[in-house]
């Protein structure tokens, strides 16, 4: 058998870069999100 | 030595091949060629003796940074294979869009990530960093205002960053963002009088690795 290592090939992770907002930082950000709307609702009924 | 009159590439020993390929890769980095890098030095990882854990571990201290910059994260198992620990809160970061982490590590590791002379290599991930963040908002955007989902208002961006202790004023936001355009990170346009990014209703966040990452 060769001495060369293919072993190594597939090691990198490609699928990473989602639009998945499951996560616990994008879930409080929808929180921030919607209380900042909300004030700017306010604001422009005054 | 690529040219044809010259011996072919294969007939030389794979220790040679090995530690060519190495320092073209190297050399590309300096270069700002990130694709060559990766390339040269996934051949010099691939065709090392197996045994050669320190050569190994030489490739991979400047194939890891070229393939974050280029999107591709290493996995848990090569993180363990070769102790590349140095690297996972940079990774992480990179994943959830953590410009805080990332900015604490940079902080932390700078002494030795200036030693292993891939500190300004690293420096370039903070574009990433940031883009993963924009996308998170922008998608979070959409889910709440989906007929605006185009038209992102930079206070979100603001607000975002300020929720990971990053207190910036809007101008030094605009500049993050009219960055992220300019290196082709986000496919868009500021409003700087409504202080929205309008981006692209298809494929806004192209891939990383068609970003413009050389300066």
């Amino acid at each position: 058998a060769s001495a060369e290592d293919p072993a190594n090939a597939a090691l990198w992770e490609q699928d990473w870069d989602d639009d998945n907002i499951q996560d616990d930082f994008s879930q409080r950000l929808k929180a921030e999100l919607q209380r900042q709307m909300q004030q700017q609702q306010q604001g422009a009924g005054k | 030595v690529d040219s044809r009159q010259f011996a072919a590439f294969n007939a030389f020993p794979a220790a040679q091949r090995v530690t060519y390929k190495f320092y073209v890769g190297r050399l590309a980095v300096f270069d700002e060629n990130y694709q060559e890098a990766r390339a040269s030095l996934e051949y010099a990882l691939q065709h090392c003796h197996r045994a050669a854990q320190r050569n190994k571990a030489l490739v991979l201290k400047y194939l890891v940074p070229v393939q974050l910059l280029l999107g591709h994260l290493p996995s848990p198992a090569l993180v363990a294979a070769h102790q590349l620990h140095q690297y996972e809160p940079i990774i992480a970061a990179m994943r959830s869009g953590d410009v805080k982490l990332f900015n604490n590590t940079m902080d932390a590791q700078q002494f030795r990530f200036i030693q292993e002379g891939t500190y300004l290599l690293l420096e370039k991930l903070r574009y990433a960093v940031f883009r993963r963040l924009l996308r998170k908002v922008h998608a979070v955007h959409a889910k709440l205002e989906p007929e605006k989902r185009a038209q992102i208002p930079l206070a979100q961006f603001q607000a975002a960053l300020a929720m990971q202790g990053l207190e910036l004023d809007m101008d030094e936001v605009e500049c993050i963002a009219a960055n992220l355009i300019f290196r082709k990170y986000v496919k868009g346009y500021l409003s700087h009088k409504a202080k929205i990014m309008v981006v692209a209703k298809t494929d806004p966040f192209p891939p990383l690795d068609t970003a413009a990452l050389a300066d």
